[in-house]
């Protein structure tokens, strides 16, 4: 269903735990951009820098193939219907061509995801929170510290409202709603418990946050650039450099 | 004057429910009060009171002197809440993070918010769970976690509502343990429950709640003769005869 | 209740709404042969009960969680490509349609009629805004991008603004009760 569901932070000393959060989450916004207008070499390349990351990170490269497993049903899907082409509306047909370009947006998602999925499990909200808020001063007209917090919430809640989407379909199951066959009924149904839930979990953060003396002007994690940080950036811009090849 | 100070607080819900009828407490500091009641007697709403989640519909309440209403930051610093549903209570993704969340808002520095951190998870015996993830935590671990995210902002009163709910006997004995030395420590404690068998021999003070009202209050000795009354079941041992025994053995 | 109080509400049911938004992208309800995908449903709802600026703030506390690399967008994909990518407009579309809709109808005072007509016009900018961005990227004809980029929807939208109206309605109450606003309808 989905990639999330599975996606946390995996605790860990490696070079990308200990890597700057800022540097991580400008690489992967970079490179993720980059991907819709790489060619085979960069992505090439980037896969390869994306094994790599997984292997040192201690992650490896079959828990990340794990971790994504409903996404791969879905890239599965995305292929098929970007490889078909429907002749005349009848016969679906292989085009070479058509299949090498579904092959190559395929891979791109796939890429894009695994970057995501490498950025989540090697750093903690909290990180991502502080350097949301760094790159986000400069702006004006936005709290980055109000939004740096409610993007850190996101990632407190949407495996919990995916948790309870699936009670919810599972609950009007066994209650036998299939048999009110109107859709509309079913998805109103569906849409006002998922809400109801979600807004009183929302009441319990509420609480928890105040309880514990809830305020903006909170302190910030620390953080550092290193030489680590140039190595990351230098690999970095080397593989953004594969664009221009064919 | 004492630490806490409840006089005639009522609370109403938006809905109209009634929860809070007339509470009138005083409560000094040290002491280490069970409220009891059943379901839907009011403990809840008079914790969330306390720590200036809701505000009183009528009534005054303070702590330290200080009126709830009027500075309900300043109240929060010094009453800390264990929340009885220990998930909802979880804000950081690792036990660490979660741990800090409440120094962090104090804004103390980094070096202070690391040395308590570490002080509150090591008095719960979390030491060397830091990085792992709250919600793969066992739920008397959870708690325990809820405890030290308190015991981190080094408060001086510890609202803990329903600690035991949910918890298997191992756990419910370290949750029970753990209580038992924050008010060595000089905590006051106020526990509620609608199950008095566990906490009981702890406590110096037993209140106990219906229908919003305090119907009770005494020193749990002589409390407990009038408990059947009021739907809660008195402690084992003293339905037996033995007067209050510990509940660990 | 005060304005600190007030505002860290609505600031956890911004993010809630966002996190919906993110959920809504992944799950689909099986109705019919082709799935409605619930997300610009979600959108319309967290306009409808937010109003325009705190609805705004949700979609772009969402855009902005997709953009810094968090899965929350369709499939669990992030990152900004996706914002240059062809279904970029649908996002931008989103944000200004959210306003839109949540501007209109906070004028409406919970008018069913206006609340539909805000989500008609919110769900024409998230087309006009989408079709248009689509047409640029792929360089298709205007009438071919439309195609796919809008016709196969526009029935599944008709029936989710029906729901989205009433929804609201159900759960109108609920939000106004937490954020002591007095009860409108
Ligand atoms: N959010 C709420 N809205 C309306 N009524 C509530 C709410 N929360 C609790 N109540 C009601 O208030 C009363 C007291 O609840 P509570 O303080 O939770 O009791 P206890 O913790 O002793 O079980 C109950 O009758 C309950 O139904
Ligand atoms: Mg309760």
């Amino acid at each position: 269903m989905a990639a999330v569901k599975v996606v946390s932070y995996q605790p860990g000393d490696s070079a990308l735990h200990r890597l700057d959060p800022r540097t991580k989450q400008i690489m992967v916004m970079v490179l993720s951009s980059a991907c819709f207008a790489g060619g085979r070499w960069f992505l090439g390349m980037l896969t390869i820098s994306i094994a790599l990351c997984a292997i040192e990170s201690r992650i490896g490269l079959i828990r990340l193939i794990r971790e994504i497993r409903y996404f791969l049903v879905f890239l599965l899907f995305v292929f098929i219907i970007r490889a078909l082409t429907f002749n005349d509306g009848l016969l679906p047909v292989l085009v070479v061509s058509q299949v090498q370009a579904a092959l190559l947006f395929c891979w791109r998602l796939l890429l894009i995801v695994l970057m995501a999925v490498l950025l989540i499990s090697t750093t903690p909200t909290g990180a991502i929170r502080a350097a949301l808020v760094w790159m986000l001063r400069p702006l004006p007209l936005v709290n980055e510290r109000a939004a740096a917090t409610m993007v850190g919430l996101i990632v407190r809640m949407v495996p919990l409202i995916l948790f309870q989407a699936g009670e919810i379909s599972d609950a009007m199951r066994s209650r036998c709603i299939e048999a009110r066959k109107s859709p509309l009924f079913r998805m109103n149904r569906f849409t006002i418990m998922l809400f109801r839930r979600a807004i009183i979990r929302g009441d319990d953060l509420v609480d928890a946050m105040q309880a514990r003396c809830y305020n903006e002007q909170r302190t910030m994690r620390v953080m550092q650039f290193t030489k680590l940080d140039a190595v990351a950036a230098g690999i970095g811009v080397l593989v953004l450099a594969t664009l221009s090849l064919a | 004057m004492a630490l806490i100070e409840i006089h005639r607080l009522c609370h109403r819900f938006p809905d109209g429910t009634r929860s809070l009828t007339d509470v009138t407490l005083s409560i000094d500091c040290g002491e280490f009060v069970v409220i009891a009641g059943a379901n839907g007697s009011g403990k809840t709403t008079l914790l969330k009171q306390l720590n200036g989640l809701l505000g009183p519909e009528s009534g005054t309440l303070s702590v330290g002197g200080v009126s709830v209403r009027r500075d309900p930051l300043a109240v929060r610093r010094q009453v800390g809440m264990v929340f009885q549903d220990a998930d909802s209570q979880i804000i950081g993704d690792t036990v660490y993070d979660d741990v800090c969340f409440g120094p962090e808002n104090l804004r103390l520095t980094r070096t202070e918010i690391d040395t308590r951190a570490r002080r509150a998870l090591g008095a719960v015996n979390l030491d060397g769970s830091e990085d792992r993830s709250p919600h793969h935590l066992s739920g008397g671990e959870k708690r325990r976690l809820a405890i030290a995210g308190v015991l981190a902002m080094a408060p001086r009163v510890m609202l803990l509502d329903e600690p035991f709910s949910n918890l298997d006997y191992p756990a419910t004995s370290t949750v029970l343990e753990h209580i038992r030395r924050l008010h060595e420590d000089g905590h006051t404690i106020i526990v509620t429950t609608h199950d008095l068998e566990k906490v009981i021999s702890l406590a110096t003070r037993l209140v106990v709640m219906a229908h919003g009202r305090v119907v009770l209050d005494g020193a749990p000795e002589t409390a407990v003769e009038g408990l059947e009354s009021h739907g809660i079941r008195p402690p084992c041992s003293v339905l037996l005869g033995r007067g209050i025994q510990p509940w660990l053995p | 209740m005060d304005a600190s109080t007030r505002k860290l509400r609505l600031m956890v049911y911004s993010s809630i709404m966002a996190s919906l938004m993110a959920v809504g992208a992944y799950i689909a309800i099986p109705v019919g042969p082709v799935p409605i995908v619930l997300q610009n449903l979600f959108v319309m709802l967290a306009a409808l009960l937010l109003g325009g600026r705190w609805g705004l703030i949700s979609v772009c506390v969402y855009l902005l969680a997709g953009a810094v690399g968090l899965p929350v967008f369709a499939g669990g994909t992030g990152g900004l490509g996706k914002f240059v990518g062809p279904t970029g407009g649908y996002l931008i579309g989103f944000a200004i349609a959210a306003w839109l809709i949540g501007t209109i109808s906070e004028k409406g005072r919970g008018n069913i009629f206006i609340d539909a007509a805000a989500m008609l016009i919110g769900t024409m900018v998230i087309y006009a805004i989408g079709v248009c961005w689509l047409k640029v990227v792929t360089d298709m004809s205007f009438a071919k991008a439309f195609s796919v980029g809008a016709l196969p929807f526009l029935l599944g939208d008709v029936i989710k603004i029906v729901a989205a109206a009433s929804i609201a309605r159900a759960l109108r109450p609920m939000i106004a009760e937490r954020l002591m606003v007095p009860r409108t309808t």
